[in-house]
């Protein structure tokens, strides 16, 4: 037995295989070969009628608040995302993967070149956008994409460029399908050489109205970085000493001394 | 002076005669290394201002100064009870980085390290949640009890507590020999032991009187608040990034996350105990899966990409929920920029929301369910 084979062979009998468990056991049974007779014949429409009715039976057990049965139904539900799926890669339509990759396609689609999307790893899509339309983007990853809370705000600061990258990581914990998934959308302001403490003139907008979790973080890149986030209700030190008068510390030009 | 003139924090209140405020810390115990300014109303919190930053470090600020190994020592002073715990996204991130495989018993040894790192963790904040209920008992036996899993790490890495055991390519040391033998008979017992506490504290019915019903944190609440850990799961959200996002070998272990819906201070407090029952779980699933001989650490090479910018955002669930390292490269061998996402700075933003319309006395059942570590938040 090879070991692409023996690989596949161990996914299918582990319980906790997950969807790769799934996607094997159905690309098997669709095996033009050794597949099973029924599974073979089905075609995109044979399935849809059997997508309806399974759907129905979602809703019948929330309407019944009937959550063991529920479990099984959205079980069976998942078993046709996973059909069409195979289907569609028979076909080469679409894979799985590519399903997850829309994430960064919409968000493409809706705002062109206005974004730039700077990579696609594994569960991580990176995208930059401008100052202007942050908070545009952020809206739409919220409402239209259906991702709630920011894990993280990390400033960055590049004194090269004369800029300051401001990173948010967003999450998702209502969409069970986006659980391992982070935005990373990071937007630069202008740096400025000599900030005073107060009147910072290096400004962003703030993301607090759509995404309430930032509120510390960004009071925390307020004081690391001096970047003041318009519109931000409490826009205070949080973790400095209130009389704090040096360099806002996690600039490039304040120095740790002896080093 | 008028408030424009002076730097933010430092704007004057007009004083209202009704209205006290109250300087809770920063001395510790009581309130961590935190202050609290709470504003009551006789007996009821009407406003409250978590004020952290007394013991700020600049941990992250050192680490731009220091290359990526010497930064291991440092890095899990945040939390030194769940050192292992700390450590892991930075580690990971770097193995991203560099693009290494770490050999499969090298990732058994950092299941086990950092499932025990989480049990004596918790086992701390259960001790000084006793402590702050007035509970004595609660806080003598943890305090004793943790002795016995602090004693394995101890086997393991020869510190009792910041143990510098991960590192970029696997862990610094084999296991002990007999370390299966020994570590089984301590969890069997650590088992037995944590699950007396539930007659003692958990079905206390003073315990349940002062904790049920306080502060609580709806289900939509905590995801608008973008909550973690032990805060989330006991407002009904099932999310634990080792079923979510599993990391090492966190796929091919059973892992049950603990899920309640009550969102008080008493669901806040128990699922950290029903963690350590399912850490316990994992650990003895590890110990017996674990690969019984081999490598457990690679060495590292050049970064193989070379120059240029490079970034890395990897989390994991600590003690304290999501713990996420944002590492920024430029290629050097010191980080660009390092960022650490603690679970304590996320879940703090909850106190004020919690707090506000409670009574004075009810908070610190409030401020310790929160599963707050003031030292990791203040980094």
């Amino acid at each position: 037995m090879t070991k692409a084979q023996n690989d596949s062979q161990n996914i299918c009998h582990d319980p906790n295989g997950g969807v790769p468990r799934l996607l094997e056991i159905m690309s098997r049974l669709r095996d033009p070969k050794t597949g099973c007779p029924w599974d073979i014949q089905q075609t995109y429409k044979s399935i849809a009628s059997y997508t309806i009715e399974e759907a129905y039976e979602v809703a019948d057990a929330i309407d019944q608040s009937n959550w063991e049965e529920l479990e099984g139904e959205l079980g069976d539900l998942l078993l046709q995302v996973i059909y069409y799926t195979q289907m569609g890669s028979e076909d080469g339509y679409f894979t799985f993967e590519s399903v997850v990759k829309n994430i960064s396609d919409k968000i493409v689609e809706k705002f062109g070149d206005k974004i730039v999307v700077s990579f696609v790893k594994v569960n991580r899509v990176g995208i930059n956008v401008d100052k202007e339309n942050v908070h545009d983007v952020a809206k739409f990853i919220r409402d239209e994409l259906n991702y709630d809370h920011v894990e993280s705000v990390s400033g960055v600061d590049y004194p090269q460029d004369k800029e300051i990258e401001v990173v948010y990581h967003i999450g998702s914990y209502s969409d069970p399908s986006l659980a391992s998934q982070l935005i990373v959308l990071a937007t630069r302001a202008e740096r400025e050489e000599n900030p005073i403490p107060g009147k910072d003139a290096t400004r962003l907008p703030t993301l607090r109205d759509i995404f309430y979790s930032v509120e510390f973080h960004e009071r925390e890149v307020f004081e690391m970085f001096g970047v003041y986030f318009t519109g931000h209700p409490d826009n205070r030190r949080l973790l400095l000493p209130e009389d704090w008068a040096d360099l806002p510390p996690l600039r490039k030009d304040f120095a740790i001394k002896g080093r | 002076m008028t408030n424009e003139f002076l730097p933010p924090g430092l704007a004057l209140q007009k004083a209202d005669e009704r209205i006290m405020t109250l300087n809770v810390g920063p001395q510790h115990p009581g309130s961590g290394h935190m202050r609290i300014i709470v504003q009551i109303d006789g007996d009821y919190i009407v406003a409250c201002d978590p004020d952290p930053g007394y013991v700020h470090r600049g941990e992250e600020k050192m680490a731009e100064y220091r290359n990526y190994i010497t930064n291991i020592p440092h890095l899990e002073r945040p939390v030194i009870h769940d050192s292992c715990n700390v450590l892991y996204p930075y580690v990971l991130g770097v193995e991203d980085l560099l693009g290494i495989e770490v050999p499969e018993r090298a990732k058994y040894v950092r299941v086990i390290c950092s499932e025990l790192n989480r049990c004596i963790y918790t086992m701390y904040w259960l001790a000084i949640y006793g402590i702050f209920l007035g509970h004595s008992t609660m806080f003598m036996w943890p305090a004793g009890d943790r002795e016995l899993l602090i004693d394995l790490m101890e086997k393991i890495s020869g510190a009792r507590v910041t143990h510098a055991h991960f590192v970029p390519g696997g862990v610094r040391n084999d296991l002990p020999p007999n370390f299966e033998e020994v570590c089984l008979r301590q969890i069997n017992y650590f088992e037995k032991r944590i699950k007396e506490y539930a007659a003692v504290f958990y079905d206390n019915p003073i315990l349940i009187s002062r904790t049920q019903d306080t502060g609580v944190l709806s289900r939509e609440d905590a995801i608008r608040l973008g909550v973690t850990g032990s805060v989330l799961r006991a407002s009904g959200v099932d999310y634990d990034l080792r079923k979510k996002e599993p990391y090492d070998v966190y796929e091919e272990l059973d892992v049950h996350s603990n899920v309640m819906k009550e969102g008080d201070s008493y669901a806040r407090s128990k699922i950290p105990w029903l963690d350590m029952l399912e850490s316990c779980n994992i650990i003895k699933q590890a110990l017996e899966k674990m690969p019984k001989s081999g490598s457990v650490r690679v060495k590292l090479k050049p970064n193989p990409k070379g120059k240029g910018f490079n970034s890395v955002y990897k989390r994991v669930e600590s003690g304290r929920g999501s713990l996420g390292c944002h590492i920024v490269s430029d290629g050097k061998v010191e980080p660009y920029r390092l960022k650490l996402s603690v679970g304590s700075f996320r879940n703090l933003i909850a106190l004020p929301y919690l707090l506000k319309g409670e009574k004075l006395g009810n908070m610190p059942s409030v401020y310790w369910s929160l599963n707050y570590w003031p030292v990791e938040a203040d980094r």
